[in-house]
């Protein structure tokens, strides 16, 4: 073992002042050697669907120079997604970046990737590291057998390297694997190292092991009974919809599955229903997010519409939103739903008073327990007028791939449409979903848009009643009889017109006085009215303006028909009016003599027809004399 | 960098009763705008114009309001 090391310390030093100028990924084959790791110490929580590696490490360095880079390797072989969060000491604070992540191979020809970590400082020669690491994996903890029907437990496989992979050596190290029951069907017992695994109760333990050497590897399984729901989303849409007006509407958009062991077979809704436990030991009934405190207007939906079990419980610091899918999920079911709140400005919106950039604070992912996500997609909508989009700060650390892209989105009150940022990333997990931070630049006037939108709006509503009360639509000229008149004509059309024009208030006065006889006044007094009004009126009512149209048609042929047929209608009128009078005198007389020669209802449509034509001809009358003058 | 949490120029919760005061004084003056425009036999384009701006601004900011205590938030 000893000459093995000394021999690939040889190569390697052989390989580096051969290739100086060699890429990363090139020198990265070599097993380094700046760093001994003292003690490790693995952790493995498999009783859920994600398998949660917690490493501390006691190492030193023992290179020649100081250095603030760790790397960590996983080996190739291992399914799944991993994802990596490091942090110093024991305090998970502040997580140290992942720089990058490259792929070599041992001497057994086994892959690894291997991840530099980037420490708080640079360690000296001889001085002492404690870190954490934490490896989630995804997909890692596998149904097996891959289906169940009703009634049967979820039996897992999980494979994974029975040492810590380290591309340093190792003085001491022991892993535990922590499982969610003690019912364990099998794992690996051959010898490694000089020692077997044991297992007590829930834990398999393998080691521990004394100098293992850089990238040393011997793979084990372990196969037990995991009834735990297999949740995870296939794809995962969250948006956040930014108003400056003091909201930020939250909406997520949710594809599930029950990753566990497929479902085979009937099922049958009343075995479940009399003892869902034993029937779908890992069913899914109701998924619990856990929201900000300040979340309001929760709703939960789906394509077919509103769905009712949701419910919603504040807490200290948070609010729990439960939400109850339409039905129960078993192995290898899916179901697509979305939910949404708003959330105040406040304590998720910031500005910066030195640039006056705005900064946004907001879950990266969905806070469901042991829950992972496949694709998934971040949307930012900010107000219109929103430039230079940026993240400031984002979970997803340095070795996951990141895309990120822009759109326009259009809703209410936009004009040229609101920016959307596009964050899209896979294999994340509820433990790396830390605040994503962008900041973005906006006008502070920029709030003003939409009301003045709205003011637009209304007042372009205005300035078309304006406009359109103003211009003739009608199809008929009104002015077409109004045509120059010579000065001789037109002084005798002014003489018509004011003695017309008596006629007209003749008319007017005439139509009072037989209202006022209809309603209360006697024969005699009607009578001594329109005595008085022909006598008031007897200048307009004389042939004088029968004289003035004779001579106007000397003059004007034309103008002087249309005066004769104002006049020849105004004693139309004239008639209409005394016949109105008559017929009113008659019933008068009838009603005295208590005569049914007439009845009441005879007289009122007599008495309506005469009205109606009385009212036809004068508005005639005015119609055609307006036209003239 | 000094970083402040952004509040709103007017708190939300007193969206409802903007809504419901511009709309009232709103529709009054937009009335007032249209009864002035259809009925008078007079024009005046500048009463008009005078009218029409009251009328806007007021029931433009009612509309706006209604989106926002509605929960439109635009």
């Amino acid at each position: 073992m000893r000459i093995q090391l000394f021999v690939t310390l040889l190569i390697s030093v052989i390989a580096l002042l051969l290739c100086t100028s060699s890429s990363a990924a090139a020198s990265s084959n070599i097993v380094k050697t700046n760093w001994i790791n003292n003690d490790v110490t693995r952790t493995i929580d498999l009783s859920t669907q994600i398998a949660k590696q917690t490493i501390q490490i006691k190492a030193k360095n023992q290179g020649t120079q100081s250095t603030n880079i760790y790397t960590v390797a996983i080996p190739t072989f291992v399914d799944g997604h991993q994802q990596i969060q490091a942090f110093i000491g024991d305090s998970e604070k502040k997580s140290l970046n992942i720089l990058q992540s490259y792929t070599t191979k041992s001497n057994e020809n086994q892959e690894f990737n291997l991840y530099d970590i980037e420490l708080d400082k640079s360690y000296s020669k001889d001085s002492t590291l404690i870190l954490k690491v934490k490896i989630i994996s995804m997909n890692q903890v596998v149904a097996y057998p891959p289906t169940i029907s009703q009634g049967q437990n979820q039996l897992v496989r999980f494979t994974d390297n029975a040492y810590f992979t380290s591309p340093y050596e190792t003085e001491s190290q022991k892993s535990t694997f922590k499982l969610s029951s003690s019912k364990v069907e099998s794992y690996t017992q051959s010898v490694i190292d000089g020692q077997t695994a044991t297992q007590k109760g829930q834990q398999v333990v393998y080691g521990p092991f004394r100098n293992v050497a850089p990238l040393a590897f011997s793979s084990v399984t372990v196969h037990y009974e995991n009834n735990q729901p297999f949740l995870r989303l296939t794809n995962l849409i969250k948006e956040y919809e930014v108003s400056h007006w003091g909201n930020i509407a939250v909406e997520t958009f949710y594809w599930i599955l029950h990753g566990g062991a497929k479902w085979t077979g009937s099922f049958s809704r009343l075995d479940f229903q009399r003892n869902p436990a034993g029937s779908a030991p890992s069913h899914i009934t109701e998924i619990t997010e856990i929201v900000p405190r300040e979340s309001a207007d929760f709703y939960y939906r789906d394509e077919i519409g509103n769905i009712s079990s949701s419910q919603y419980y504040p807490k200290q610091t948070e609010t729990a939103f439960k939400i109850q899918p339409r039905f129960p999920l078993v192995g290898g079911w899916k179901n697509e739903f979305y939910t949404g709140y708003n959330l105040p400005t406040a304590p998720f919106l910031q500005k910066d008073t030195d640039t006056g950039r705005f900064q946004l604070t907001v879950g990266a992912g969905v806070s469901i327990e042991n829950i992972f996500v496949q694709d998934h997609t971040l949307r930012f909508i900010l107000p219109e007028g929103a430039t230079d989009i940026k993240v400031v700060r984002t979970p997803f650390g340095g070795a996951s791939k990141v895309e990120e892209s822009f759109d326009i989105r259009k809703t209410f009150f936009d004009t040229v449409g609101r920016p959307v940022f596009e964050i899209k990333t896979e294999y994340t997990s509820f433990e790396n979903y830390e605040p994503i931070v962008i900041s973005y630049n906006l006008s502070p006037l920029a709030i003003f848009h939409e009301p003045l939108l709205a003011i637009g709006a209304v007042f372009c509503l205005c300035l078309f009643v304006i406009v359109f009360t103003r211009i003739d639509l009608s199809l008929l000229k009104r002015s077409s009889n109004k045509v120059a008149r010579t000065p001789e004509v037109e002084k005798n059309a002014q003489q018509f017109k004011q003695l017309f024009d008596g006629r007209v208030q003749y008319h007017q006065d005439m139509e009072d006085a037989i209202n006022t006889f209809a309603r209360t006044g006697t024969a005699q007094e009607f009578q001594v009215a329109k005595q008085t009004l022909e006598q008031k009126y007897k200048e307009s009512l004389s042939s004088t303006a029968n004289k003035i149209v004779s001579t106007v048609s000397a003059l004007d042929p034309v103008f002087s028909t249309h005066l004769k047929d104002l006049l020849e209608k105004s004693t139309q009128l004239q008639q209409i009016q005394s016949q109105i009078a008559d017929h009113e005198a008659k019933q008068r007389s009838n009603k005295d003599q208590s005569s049914k020669s007439v009845s009441r209802f005879q007289y009122e449509e007599i008495r309506n027809k005469l009205i109606s034509t009385y009212r036809k001809t004068f508005d005639d009358i005015i119609t055609t004399f307006e036209s003239l003058y | 960098m000094a970083l402040v949490a952004y509040e709103s120029l007017i708190d939300p919760s007193a969206y409802p009763f903007f809504a419901f005061l511009f709309v009232v004084i709103g529709l009054f003056a937009f009335s007032t705008f249209a009864v002035s425009e259809l009925t008078s036999t007079k024009k005046n384009i500048f009463k008009g114009l005078t009218l029409a701006t009251i009328a806007s601004a007021t029931l433009g900011l009612g509309i706006f309001f209604v989106f926002l205590a509605g929960g439109i938030y635009v």
